[in-house]
């Protein structure tokens, strides 16, 4: 089910602000309610394909153990990219809703 | 009966599952060694912090580390955008060279122009087989490298990795050795035409600017060749672990 959306689900996850890769993982389990564990694994390519892509800037900083630590945060193309994402995923999950007889919700406002 | 030598016990390091896994990541990332340093040392942080994180003290770290996957699985993921970024090197290195080798030889026919550089019979007939050569070498080199640098710019690497993209790969960095090959027969096309003038001429003052401007070529040509066998070398590695 993951498959395709993983680069907005990381989008997502970062959206709240900078994080390491195990710190993505994490938010996005706790804000999925534990739906989402991630084989580990999985997360660091999909970071630097953002990376590449320009939604993501990342930097080296010193983590409280001492240790060297990649840290990520979104760009303003990310920022727009994760609006799109957004934009494209309530427009489908409403067209679900209707095929199920759930009322529509009101049109998303755009975040630009 | 064990001899002293062999029953003599050498000291024993406790290994570290992270460091060790950390190695064979980079290990099997060694195609991309900037690829292989960061992610040794994310993947380090990581396991570290998983390990810290789990509030059972029954998880052995051996545990933590088989729960982020095999090694080489994970260095798979990384082979397309690998394989794209080592085009994108090796597209830009030979656009540079070619910017490079353009420079030089301008800077060599303005230099002729300036001093008044007499043109021997010799030359002249040098110049009538040498010039179209060089000209066509160069236009070659040219028109190879802006095709490449095209390619990898409009380029997106596939998730995960697909074979038809690998041998697009590397069509490209044989463009780009065409691109080296190319830029070596022009080089080696002036530096017949120039030495020629310099054999003519003597050392003198005059003779620096053309000098330097060859050396710079040969520095140039020479450089590139050598980076495009390195990437050469490190894609066939990383179509190797794709296979």
């Amino acid at each position: 089910m993951l498959k395709g959306h993983l680069d907005m689900i990381v989008l997502a996850a970062l959206a709240g602000g900078p994080a390491h890769g195990y710190g993505v993982i994490q938010e996005i389990k706790r804000r999925s309610g534990d739906a989402f564990d991630l084989p580990e694994g999985t997360i660091y390519p999909a970071l630097h394909r953002l990376e590449k892509a320009g939604y993501l800037a990342s930097h080296w900083s010193t983590a409280e153990s001492g240790r060297k630590r990649r840290v990520y945060k979104m760009t303003r193309r990310g920022e727009r990219a994760l609006s799109d994402h957004r934009a494209v995923w309530r427009r489908f999950a409403d067209a679900i809703g209707g095929l199920f007889g759930e009322k529509a919700r009101a049109p998303a406002r755009s975040h630009r | 009966m064990r001899s002293a030598a062999f029953s003599e016990k050498k000291p024993v390091h406790p290994r570290d599952p992270i460091a060790d896994f950390g190695d064979a990541v980079a290990r099997e990332l060694s195609f991309d060694p900037p690829l292989a340093r960061r992610l040794r040392v994310e993947v380090e942080d990581h396991l570290h912090e998983a390990f810290a994180d789990r509030t059972s003290s029954e998880t052995a770290l051996p545990d933590v580390v088989h729960a982020f996957g095999d090694p080489r699985a994970f260095a798979r993921q990384f082979l397309a955008m690998a394989l794209l970024s080592l085009a994108r090197r090796a597209a830009a290195v030979t656009a540079l060279a070619v910017v490079g080798m353009f420079g030089a030889m301008e800077a060599r026919a303005v230099w002729y122009g300036w001093v008044n550089w007499p043109v021997s019979e010799r030359l002249a007939a040098a110049n009538t087989v040498g010039h179209p050569v060089d000209r066509f070498a160069f236009a070659l080199a040219a028109a190879f490298a802006l095709s490449g640098l095209v390619y990898v710019v409009t380029r997106r690497a596939p998730a995960p990795f697909r074979a038809p993209f690998g041998r697009e790969i590397e069509s490209c960095v044989k463009l780009n050795a065409a691109v080296a090959f190319a830029l070596i027969s022009a080089m080696a096309t002036e530096l017949v035409l120039t030495g020629i003038r310099l054999f003519e001429a003597g050392l003198d003052a005059r003779t620096l600017v053309p000098l330097a401007s060859l050396l710079l070529e040969l520095a140039v040509a020479g450089g590139c060749v050598g980076y495009i066998l390195i990437v050469m070398r490190r894609c066939s590695r990383v179509l190797r672990l794709a296979a």
